[in-house]
């Protein structure tokens, strides 16, 4: 009998835990927006709670990587419940775009040039600059040129970055086969992994500290780990971030990669409106101000400036993207990466 | 045994639920498999040829050197524990499982962040002024990161056979001038081996899986091959290829247990345990090395992580934990005793039917899942969900609950199959000729002999889930967030500290459990 209790009490369980679910889909049926989104962070959370506020669109969020929720997007085809799709790489965005899971639509933004898909597929939200953080001991900046310059033999045992599997990494290697072609890309490829101070390891934040290590004297970080380094909670942290300049390669030539996180609609996206709102939101003076407050990233919106941590490194050239425009080229790196050794 | 003129019974209800559980088991690994098929295999060239060396390679010394670790430090310490009598003895036998509720990931980036510049030992040492770098980030680190909280399960399973054994058979082998070095070697070892192999694949099983830390530590496996082409280059069936390539080996790994357990003999006898007792030097040796595992496998990153959350204190660290740890808590009840139910279902119609040979291999296809990456298993999972019904998707945490039973079958079913086979036969036999059925017997007579394993089982499926990762990700409903999910988000952004709280709160939900699970263990 009391496993028959037992029992029991496992249904009623099961059935609770699911009709609770329901009643929260089903509360605000016409008010919701379906959000994929790659990014993380709490000044996500954050602007998404004042954008309920604001319009009284509920926001229903999933997060996992830009890959599998580009997959399950393809899998779910047009069941998919999403409306947009967040990613922290335009290249991951314009992949999906050519898989034909995004729409365009018409968004009043005030983006920068350049920060909008040309078939108004996505959005970008904000930036980040892929940058070389250099040993201010051992290193002028007059040394310091171009990405394509780490290849050189000079800079043998000294290069520190993380490895291939990094979507930042594989993004910067497709700007350099889009530019240089790709043989000329698998000989630089070939050049880092030579010039390597260690194997590729760790995240960007590791890369820095290895520089405070002494075990490397240059590092191809993302800018946003710099300023989140800067502000740790560790002094050690602190102090490790202050051994460091901040260096913008290929000023001379076509400038310094960037990553976007960028917004897109969904091709089947059941609440497109909302979906248009959302990025309008998103995109706003308002809250682009919040997030170069909170996030050490870069804005997109046309006259706002970034964070005192950010502007201190200074203004920059921007590489265009592209190079994001043919993802083919995703595929061609990873390749690269493999054939050179690169982790 | 037949008799003539004797039909023996059918068993079809049992038979057909058994049926529908190892379908329901196994048709999301096959739909994996079948969507491999549909796609092309442009980049399997590239794979193998590039890569498939340096995956081997890799994947092979992670597990031998977990695998010796683990059955050093497991086998050791459960023997210390279960014949000498130290101080402390009866709080290692539980304090030693407790290393088990720190996944492998959060482990990995507490000893990181124990060692590298911004940590607290090389701080030390720069205020000594001899500054040294320390890299754990490599294959070494790996194996000891992994290894140290990872030996539980030798642990717990070397351990319940070293009490299962009849401590006369040590006394005889005693009696006869062994010492007990060579008792152990040559009495005790040989039959405890079988369930001593069963706890090293649950160990291989989860190195095989691991992608956090192989990862983040830039050793390429089988398993950052498998996410490599699947998700970078969007090629689901040469990940499938090289999912395959893991589920052989172990499944060859299942067939060598089956063997083993084959021979495997019992006798449980009642006779009172006499602890042995040591002279007051070798009584701290014994100490040391049960007090060492722990340290290091516990201790230490919990310190590490303490110190972090203090760190972090200032932030918003503690908003919705509560529901969170709620979230957590459902879903390990809810899966673990789904998996219980299912499990006991399987188990005890593998043992009314009683099939021999090459068929009783079929009783072991569930536990396949557990050597799947999870992210895997999830696909599988959307997959079927979109053929029965796709509006159920993020409609519950009811696929969730799947793919962890998908996953996690293997940690619960192994050790109740096992549990089932302990019970002798004569007693059903003898039910049945007083008039007793089938169910009747099972709900009589077995359950209440098997009630420390299936709690065992229980709770180490709730600390596994509790752990879990990808599948959590891929598929939580919309807005559904777990202690896992939320200290993966802040270590994956870089922010460890930030990470700590809901990392604790994972250890501390897991050991309470653990705890329980040694009391239940001594009880037998």
């Amino acid at each position: 009998m009391r496993y028959i209790k037992l029992l029991l009490l496992t249904l009623t369980i099961a059935c609770s835990g699911k009709s609770e679910n329901k009643e929260e889909s089903t509360a605000s049926e016409d008010q919701v927006l379906n959000v994929y989104s790659h990014r993380h962070y709490d000044a996500d959370k954050q602007a998404f709670e004042r954008f309920t506020k604001e319009t009284g669109i509920k926001i229903n969020l999933v997060k996992a990587g830009a890959d599998e929720l580009i997959n399950r997007l393809e899998m779910e085809g047009e069941n998919s419940p999403a409306d947009v799709l967040i990613t922290v790489d335009a290249a991951k965005l314009n992949r999906a775009k050519a898989m034909g899971l995004l729409q365009s639509v018409d968004a009043n933004t005030n983006n920068k040039e350049g920060f909008i898909d040309l078939d108004k597929n996505w959005y970008a939200i904000t930036y980040r600059a892929r940058v070389i953080a250099y040993d201010k001991e051992d290193v002028t900046v007059a040394e310091l040129s171009t990405y394509e310059d780490l290849a050189d033999e000079k800079w043998n045992d000294r290069i520190l970055i993380r490895s291939s599997g990094s979507s930042y990494n594989q993004s910067l290697l497709s700007s350099i086969i889009y530019e240089n072609g790709e043989e000329a890309a698998s000989a630089w490829a070939k050049g880092i992994v030579e010039n390597m101070a260690r194997e590729p390891k760790g995240g960007d934040r590791d890369q820095i500290k290895a520089i405070a290590s002494g075990i490397g004297d240059l590092a191809v970080v993302n800018t946003y780990y710099v300023g989140l380094l800067l502000n740790s909670d560790n002094s050690e942290e602190v102090k490790a971030g202050q051994r460091v300049g901040i260096y913008f390669p290929n000023q001379d030539g076509r400038g310094g990669h960037i990553n976007i996180s960028g917004v897109g609609v969904t091709k089947n996206a059941p609440n497109k409106a909302n979906a248009v709102r959302f990025i309008e939101f998103l995109t706003s003076e308002e809250i682009q101000k919040f997030y170069a407050a909170t996030s050490f990233e870069y804005p997109v919106h046309k006259d706002v400036s970034p964070d005192s941590t950010v502007a201190a490194w200074g203004e920059f050239k921007i590489d265009d993207l592209d190079y994001a425009t043919n993802p083919d080229l995703l595929d061609q790196a990873i390749k690269i990466f493999d054939e050179a050794g690169w982790n | 045994m037949k008799l003539a003129g004797i039909k023996q019974p059918r068993y079809l209800s049992w038979r057909l639920a058994a049926n529908i559980i190892l379908v329901a088991i196994l048709l999301p690994l096959v739909l994996v498999a079948s969507r491999s098929f549909m796609l092309d295999t442009s980049n399997l060239r590239h794979i193998t040829s590039n890569l498939l060396p340096l995956y081997l390679w890799n994947t092979s010394i992670l597990v031998i050197g977990t695998s010796a670790i683990t059955l050093i430090i497991g086998v050791a310490t459960a023997w210390i524990v279960t014949v000498y009598d130290f101080p402390f003895r009866r709080k290692f036998e539980w304090l030693l499982i407790l290393p088990l509720s720190i996944p492998t990931f959060i482990n990995a980036i507490a000893y990181v962040g124990l060692t590298d510049y911004a940590g607290p030992i090389r701080i030390f040492l720069r205020w000594l002024n001899v500054d040294i770098y320390l890299d754990i980030m490599n294959h070494t680190g790996a194996i000891l990161v992994m290894s140290l909280v990872l030996y539980p399960y030798v642990y717990i399973t070397s351990r319940s056979a070293f009490l299962l054994q009849s401590a006369s058979l040590i006394e005889v082998s005693r009696s006869l001038g062994q010492p007990m070095k060579k008792t152990f070697r040559k009495v005790v070892l040989p039959l405890a081996w079988p369930a001593i192999f069963a706890g090293l694949i649950l160990v291989i099983m989860e190195v095989l899986n691991d992608y956090g830390v192989v990862s983040y530590f830039g050793i390429p496996t089988f398993t950052v091959g498998i996410f490599r082409s699947w998700l970078a280059l969007g090629d689901l069936s040469t990940a499938v290829f090289l999912s395959m390539i893991v589920l052989i080996f172990v499944i060859v790994l299942l067939v060598i247990e089956f063997r083993a357990n084959q021979k495997k003999r019992f006798s449980i006898d009642k006779a009172e345990r006499s602890f042995k007792r040591l002279k007051p030097k070798k009584k701290w040796v014994a100490f040391a090395i049960c007090f060492f595992p722990f340290l290091v496998g516990f201790i230490v990153p919990v310190c590490q992580l303490m110190w972090w959350f203090i760190l972090a204190y200032s932030h918003d660290v503690w908003s919705h934990l509560l529901t969170l740890a709620r979230n957590t808590a459902l879903l390990g009840s809810l899966s673990s005793i789904i998996i219980l139910l299912l499990s006991i279902v399987l188990a005890y119609t593998f043992r009314l039917v009683d099939k021999r040979g090459f068929k009783k291999t079929i009783s072991k296809l569930p536990m396949l899942g557990y050597a799947m990456p999870g992210a895997v298993i999830a696909v599988g999972i959307i997959a079927l969900v979109l053929i029965i019904n796709p509006s159920l998707i993020y409609s519950g945490i009811s696929a969730l609950v799947f793919g962890y039973t998908v996953r996690f079958f293997a940690v619960g079913y192994g050790s109740i199959q096992s549990g089932f086979d302990k019970i002798s036969r004569q007693i059903d036999d003898a039910a049945i000729s007083l008039g007793s059925n089938s169910l009747r017997n099972l709900i009589r007579i077995h359950i209440p002999i098997l009630k420390p394993v299936l709690m065992g089982s229980l709770i180490m499926v709730f600390v596994d889930v509790a752990k879990e990762l990808p599948i959590t990700l891929i598929l939580r409903p919309f807005n559904y967030e777990t202690l896992a999910t939320n200290a993966f988000q802040y270590a994956k952004d870089e922010m460890a500290p930030r990470a700590a709280s809901s990392s604790l709160l994972i250890i501390f939900a897991s050991a309470v459990p653990v705890y329980y699970l040694n009391r239940i263990l001594h009880r037998k």
